[in-house]
């Protein structure tokens, strides 16, 4: 994934983590500067237990977990050095699902306690956005919709210079316009500056097809695939088959990796070069794929090379 | 500069955009030191990955339309009167292959499709 | 840490006059029900853990301790931060406590010296009234420094519980810890009973004014390092929570 050559935001590498009912297993996820990274997977995938080893709310169990080049995880680290780690968050600004505060505290009061975290805080940049979202100061958290009480962990998030914004659902459960307003203010803040980076760990696929570059697929812990989302939106294809087609799909050869799940009434074959496809077959029924069904395919469907050992009639 | 990208497209997408790009410089819409956007302003309005708009500027520097000055943008190239011409003298070329094709798989002798260029031609001129 | 007293004083702003205002009544309750007022000075017992349980209730709201590890702050900044804002807490309180108890005397002697005998018994009722200042400090400081000391003992004991397991949990080994302490105590006034120690020969002693604010100083002083042993505690087993 390295193009600038600069050290990666943030990354993963060999990612291990296991509890009594669930194990990330040896995950590897990195976000370059000027990079949106998503990470896709259904719920309980691993997405959320990835991003609290990166942060250190959580120690890895093996492999490692680094932003801007540290670990967050601070057992048995010296003082000094784990005020020097904590630093990197300056850097770093995360939106988790829900306001993430008190629920007593009022929207002036966070204004407070902001500022009294971050070193790098700018009060009136969080005044515009405050405005912009059109949050009142005198309400409480509690008191705030699931839109509003995002915009305003996306504000906090926004106003500290922060590099790299770290989001984990943070748009489910908002109506697609508050997405589509959520989506446009993080190109914003990609267009803002060189070398800034985003990991957007998401369950709502369709919130990634115009913003991430790259998708990262976890599934039960394990990294199902990684790709540039160009592979996946651009290139691969989704080919409709009749059984019979599917048999002159499979004798003539040449689509290694493609992956094929029998419906009921046809055969769907994920191809990853959706031209090659239609020019080698220009009569079957071929639809581009999107994330979505790129995952279901991946994740649910078989090889294209078993397919060729079983039995043919 | 406008720049229309299809899905239903047979070329990918990188491909598309440095086409139309290519063809803004050829026809002389965009002139030569004019800034193109960046590569992350491009996709954000594309609704695209920024990789893909990365992909295209490469190409087109790489054939030599555009250059990039590092800190400040795209820019495109002081461009060659030869090179423009060798390109558009291409895009003849290729139009005229189109037509031959089409000519003889409509059955259409090379006498009278050279009858036809003529006439299309003094058409043109009038 | 100055980052984290921030935020939790932040925190505690909107409801800091809820929470002082509360924490007085229940204490001028136990005050008219004993009938001295120095028992105000030691109000702190009452709010300190009010301003803890409020400040360790919020961190499991919403998320809020895990996104806050999100935020520039390490772990022993969150640790230490916490211990000092409560202190501080302590120490305004009994300063608020101390403050509304001399008001409350100053009133009641001015309405006595006021009242019918506006005659030349005025200058003797205050000549009193400057006795009973004295004893008056003394009671203040000895009732100021138990509350100090009380409020300090039992947060050195129940924070490290709090920081360990949360507050949800946390709470639950509150009720162990207060039997178990009271089953020191116990043994304690029994050990000093069998061994032939009289307690009462110790007051004499407390006749003495400076051996009364001697001692007050010498209990909230270890009432102190056991606090700051606490945090050393607490420090070891928040570093390795899992958030």
């Amino acid at each position: 994934m390295t193009d600038t050559g600069c050290a990666p935001l943030l990354e993963a590498s060999g990612l291990t983590k296991t509890y009594s009912d669930f194990k990330l297993d040896g995950v590897n996820l990195a976000v370059e500067p000027g990079s949106v990274v998503g990470l896709v997977g259904t719920n309980g995938a691993g997405k959320t237990t990835l991003i609290k080893s990166l942060l250190g709310l959580v120690r890895p169990d093996g492999g490692q977990a680094k932003l801007f080049g540290r670990s967050m995880w601070e057992d048995g680290s010296p003082r000094a050095a784990a005020q020097e780690a904590a630093q990197v968050k300056e850097r770093v600004g995360v939106v988790f699902d829900g306001v993430s505060f008190p629920g007593e505290l009022r929207v002036r009061d966070v204004a407070r306690v902001m500022p009294a975290a971050y070193r790098t805080w700018d009060t009136a940049l969080f005044g515009c956005y405050l405005e912009r979202f059109g949050l009142d100061g005198r309400k409480r958290v509690k008191e705030l919709s699931r839109g509003m009480g995002m915009k305003l962990m996306l504000a906090c998030a926004l106003s500290h210079g922060a590099d790299l914004l770290i989001l984990d659902e943070a748009t489910a459960g908002l109506d697609p316009m508050a997405r589509e307003e959520i989506l446009g203010i993080l190109r914003d803040f990609m267009a803002g500056a060189e070398g800034r980076g985003i990991l957007l760990a998401t369950h709502i696929t369709s919130d990634l097809e115009h913003i991430a570059d790259y998708v990262v697929c976890l599934d039960a812990g394990k990294l199902a695939f990684s790709l540039e989302k160009d592979a996946i939106s651009d290139m691969a294809g989704i080919a409709r088959c009749r059984a019979s087609e599917f048999e002159q799909v499979l004798d003539a050869g040449g689509f290694e990796g493609a992956r094929f799940v029998r419906n009921s009434l046809n055969i769907d074959v994920l191809v990853p070069d959706r031209r090659a496809f239609a020019r080698a077959f220009p009569h079957i029924a071929l639809d581009k794929a999107d994330i979505e069904s790129y995952m279901s395919l991946t994740l649910k469907g078989e090889p294209i090379e078993s397919a060729y050992g079983s039995a043919r009639h | 500069m406008d720049i229309i990208i299809s899905n239903s497209s047979d070329r990918p997408i990188y491909e598309q955009i440095t086409t139309q790009i290519k063809d803004s410089i050829v026809s002389g819409e965009l002139a030569a030191g004019d800034q193109l956007p960046s590569i992350r302003a491009l996709a954000n309005d594309l609704g695209i990955s920024a990789i893909t708009t990365k992909r295209a500027y490469a190409d087109l520097e790489a054939a030599g339309f555009i250059e990039t000055v590092q800190g400040k943008g795209c820019f495109v190239a002081g461009v060659n009167r030869e090179f423009l011409r060798e390109e558009r003298l291409r895009r003849v070329e290729d139009l005229l292959v189109q037509a031959a094709r089409e000519a003889r798989a409509a059955g259409v002798s090379t006498s009278e499709l050279r009858e036809m260029f003529d006439l299309v031609v003094e058409g043109e001129e009038r | 840490m100055f980052s984290m007293i921030k935020c939790d004083l932040a925190c505690l702003r909107g409801v800091a006059r809820s929470l002082a205002g509360t924490a007085l009544f229940v204490a001028a309750i136990f005050a008219l029900a004993m009938g001295a007022s120095s028992v105000l000075c030691a109000a702190t017992i009452v709010i300190a853990p009010s301003v803890v349980s409020r400040l360790m209730a919020y961190d499991e709201q919403n998320n809020w301790q895990a996104f806050r590890q999100a935020l520039p702050l390490s772990r022993g900044q969150v640790v230490c931060g916490r211990y000092v804002t409560v202190a501080l807490c302590v120490f305004a309180s009994l300063l608020v406590g101390v403050a509304v108890a001399l008001l409350i005397d100053l009133g009641i002697s001015v309405a006595i010296s006021i009242h019918p005998d506006l005659q030349l018994n005025s200058w003797s009722e205050l000549l009193d009234l400057s006795l009973r200042l004295r004893d008056l400090v003394e009671l203040f400081v000895a009732c100021g420094a138990a509350g100090v000391a009380v409020s300090f003992f039992g947060l050195a004991l129940t924070l490290p519980f709090m920081f360990r397991f949360g507050f949800t949990k946390g709470v639950r080994y509150i009720p162990l810890v207060f039997v178990a302490l009271s089953l020191l105590v116990f043994l304690g006034m029994e050990g000093i009973s069998s061994s032939g120690f009289d307690p009462a020969g110790l007051a004499p002693l407390l006749e003495n004014s400076a051996t009364i604010i001697g001692i007050s100083l010498v209990v909230v002083l270890i009432s102190l390092v056991a606090y700051g042993l606490s945090c050393l505690i607490s420090l070891r087993l928040y570093k390795t929570r899992e958030l």
